[in-house]
């Protein structure tokens, strides 16, 4: 069932999970990377005002720059260091740092990120839909086809200050499809990135240009702007032909940021247009533009937050084929206060307002082309303090979609202390996957004849996870987290023949269920006070089965083709205080379907140069170890060659 | 306390940036020279000596952050202490590492010298402190004893002293 939903949407790469209630202990943070480069460009703190310094969320543990937001959960953070010593220059590409994400490249513009299993199959229109990406705050997952277009999600990458990849769900925070995990990419504040930058890139494989320019607009008030452009060559058919799908792109944003001591304001937008090379038929036209506004004030025993945020995303696929524009209106309040000793109260509400058009084509429509969704909700999480050692942590959301009416999504969470630096935590949650216009209105056609339709009682894809972790530093040099997940699902999107009488059309329907299991650790071992060493491993096991009366049609690799296992290995090393060498070895595991996908292992490396104090030189190489290789099978995933690439990077 | 910054970055919200304190702790001790006064003899020194006692990490941020600027128009030193009697020449004295009733007694011992007593512990100003910092929900404050500064013959702004978290005692 290769509909032409491919071709009009790129295929949406996320999938949702989270992070559940994440609250939590500060320890875990700093036990999970205890580790700062040596050769960083850590932002100058010597300029900014008492109330720009009084806004920063500092770290108190171990001296690492982490996170404090850490909670009882499943949570890698790749540093603003990670992703400048990695050399790539995608988010897609940096999202391979985490070890429990696995993402897979299908076109040169279109890769897959999916955490614990069901990533989708592109075979049978399935995308990787259980996973939630947020830019500063603004989701980037498409409700149109349910999952993320990572082609269109850009940021300068020097300008970010973490990504934070929670594997798990996160639905009482986040929301729906919040169930295999959340990606916070999470930027600098402008008063963080002062001055000029200036970066080129040039390699078999791509090409890249972006310049920054920070400055401040007075003592409490700073600002940036940016500008980048790339142009990245196409991927190969199995028989070493071009693939035609080279595709090159320009985006530009600003953010302003006023901080005084107990207040901050940050304005941030974004616009973007590429251009993806969709062989004889033209070009798929992607474009954008987003602005968010976020107040924070923090009072004496309370913070308050109101952020508010507008996102236009149009698709054009070449010669009036299939085409979306999808306006997104976003606002969110929330209250987070003590209550006595032992409570800690957060509580929040949202309203959002989707609009969205799609021109309809004869092969491929949605009956109403056009609509307007609106999703509500509300929530309430308490951190309770259970003597000095316990934090239970529950929350619930409750969520009015526009399809199913209103989901209940609790959580609960607990964490123990065992010391200053270690700690067990365990988490129980109820997540959904919400129906989306393609599951509920979509009419496919081959020719005249209906074949496939979407059914307004597609139901919501339900799950319960269970996961049991540990977070810490079991000896000095060594930081490790590990846990173990158990995911309960139902009424997976399945096909089945719309009537009893005849084979066409298909309809969507909720026929697939059962559970998945698996692992996920990792740690950072810092071998030598210049050498890092960062081993991670992911499993996953599958265990589906169609419901009773279902037919049984397309198997059940459509809930997902995903491999088995992962493993990675990260080695950094600072080389005296001009030099480093980074490289990360991956292996990823055989993929189930039919035919099977053979496990491959692949390496990306970086050799970096501070050649001035100014100028940075790099060469970076990405899938160094074949002249070729594949991540999905043949048609939808393609041969990615090597690439090698020269990289300057100039702060004047 | 920890708790609603938590909540705050976890709902995705609050997108706030992750810094050592160390870095910011470092940053507040430089920025702490634009709004403090010292009497006059106090400057007459050839450089500006910023004194850390028993805290290599503070010490190390504290170089990075004042490297290639001024304090008062004198080039800065950054002097790492282990004993009360290396401070006498510093206009700064970060106190780290340590028990309170230490520093308690190298306070004491330090007298009435023109010298901007830093802490960072509970109950820092009852140790006598000028300036001490505290965490609120994960972002560092610090509380100022005018009677503390006036003893040591210091002005402190009135900047400064609206953006304290708590002003404690009069000069």
């Amino acid at each position: 069932m290769t509909g032409p939903v491919h071709r009009c949407g790129r295929k949406p790469a996320g999938r949702r999970a989270s992070p559940g209630a994440l609250r939590g202990l500060l320890l875990a943070t700093a036990a999970v990377a205890p580790w700062r480069a040596l050769i960083a460009a850590e932002p100058d703190l010597s300029q900014l005002s008492l109330g720009q310094l009084s806004n920063l969320e500092v770290t108190s543990v171990a001296k690492a720059p982490q996170p404090l937001q850490q909670a009882p959960a499943s949570i890698y953070v790749i540093t603003h260091d990670d992703i400048a010593r990695s050399g790539v220059t995608t988010v897609a590409e940096a999202l391979r740092l985490a070890p429990n994400l696995t993402i897979t490249q299908l076109t040169a513009s279109n890769y897959v990120a999916a955490a614990r299993g069901l990533g989708g199959n592109p075979a049978t229109q399935s995308f990787s839909n259980k996973m939630l990406i947020l830019i500063d705050g603004r989701s980037v997952y498409s409700p149109l086809f349910s999952g993320v277009y990572l082609d269109a999600q850009d940021v300068m990458l020097q300008d970010v200050d973490r990504i934070e990849v929670i594997s798990g769900p996160g639905a009482t925070l986040w929301g729906a499809n919040a169930e295999n995990g959340v990606i916070n990419i999470i930027t600098r504040p402008a008063y963080l990135t002062d001055g000029t930058l200036v970066s080129a890139a040039a390699g078999n494989r791509e090409q890249d240009i972006g310049a920054r320019y920070g400055g401040a607009l007075n003592d409490e008030t700073a600002f940036r702007v940016y500008g980048k452009t790339f142009q990245r060559a196409a991927l190969q058919e199995q028989d070493g032909s071009s693939a035609h799908d080279n595709w090159y792109g320009a985006q530009g944003g600003l953010r302003i940021d006023r901080s005084r001591v107990n207040d901050a304001l940050t304005v941030q937008g974004d616009v973007y247009r590429a251009l993806e090379n969709a062989g004889n038929h033209g070009s798929n036209l992607i474009s954008g533009a987003n602005l968010l506004g976020r107040w924070e004030h923090h009072y004496s025993s309370s913070d308050i937050q109101l952020q508010a945020y507008f996102d236009q995303t149009e698709s054009f696929a070449p010669f009036g084929s299939t085409a979306f524009v999808l306006h997104t209106w976003d606002v969110q309040f929330q209250q987070s206060r003590a209550v006595g000793e032992e409570h800690k109260l957060v509580w929040g509400a949202g309203e959002r307002l989707y609009s969205y058009t799609i021109n309809n084509t004869p092969s491929l429509g949605f009956i109403p082309a056009r609509r307007n969704l609106t999703l509500s909700n509300l929530f309430v999480q308490d951190t309770i303090s259970l003597g000095a050692s316990v934090k239970v942590t529950a929350g619930i959301k409750l969520e009015d979609d526009p399809y199913a009416g209103w989901q209940f999504l609790p959580d609960i969470r607990a964490a123990w202390a065992l010391d200053t630096t270690n700690e067990l935590w365990v988490a129980a949650s109820r997540a959904v996957r919400s129906p989306t216009p393609f599951d509920t209105d979509v009419q496919e056609r081959l020719g005249t004849t209906l074949y496939l339709r979407g059914d307004t009682a597609f139901e919501p894809e339900r799950m319960r996870s269970y996961q049991v972790g540990y977070r810490g530093a079991p000896f000095s040099p060594v930081s490790l987290s590990i846990s173990f997940f158990y995911n309960d699902y139902e009424d997976l999107r399945s096909v089945e023949p719309a009537s009893a009488h005849t084979l066409l059309p298909f309809r969507w329907a909720n026929g697939i269920e059962g559970h998945t299991y698996g692992i996920e650790g990792w740690a950072h071992w810092q071998v030598l006070p210049w050498w890092r060493l960062s081993p991670g491993v992911r499993t996953v096991h599958e265990d589906l089965r169609f419901s009773p009366g279902a037919s049984g049609l397309l198997g059940l690799s459509q809930a997902g083709d995903d491999p088995t296992s992962q493993v990675l290995l990260t080695s950094s090393m600072d080389l005296g205080s001009r030099f480093t060498l980074d490289a990360t070895l991956r292996h990823v595991g055989a993929l189930p379907s039919v035919p099977a996908l053979p496990a491959y292992n692949e390496m990306n490396a970086r050799f970096g140069w501070r050649a001035l104090e100014t100028l940075e030189v790099s060469l970076s190489g990405a899938n160094l170890l074949h002249s070729r290789h594949r991540e999905f099978p043949a048609p939808y995933g393609e041969e990615i060659p090597r690439s090698i690439m020269l990289q300057l990077q100039w702060r004047p | 306390m920890a708790g609603i910054l938590l909540m705050s970055g976890v709902a995705g919200l609050a997108c706030a940036q992750s810094v050592s304190e160390d870095s910011v702790k470092a940053a507040f001790v430089y920025r702490f020279t634009d709004y403090v006064d010292w009497p006059a003899p106090a400057l007459q020194r050839a450089v500006f000596t910023i004194a850390v006692l028993d805290d290599p990490q503070l010490t190390r941020e504290l170089e990075r952050i004042c490297a290639g600027h001024q304090v008062k128009g004198h080039p800065v030193r950054v002097k790492p202490i282990h004993r009360q009697k290396e401070a006498s020449d510093a206009q700064i004295v970060f106190l780290g590492a340590g028990d309170a009733d230490a520093h308690r007694r190298f306070i004491a011992a330090l007298g009435a010298h023109p010298i901007l007593i830093v802490t960072d512990e509970d109950h820092g100003l009852d140790a006598g402190s000028t300036i001490n910092f505290m965490l609120v929900d994960h972002r560092l404050r610090f509380e100022i004893s005018l009677t503390a500064a006036g003893r040591s013959g210091l002005k402190i702004s009135s900047e400064l002293l609206s953006v304290a978290a708590r002003v404690e005692g009069h000069s």
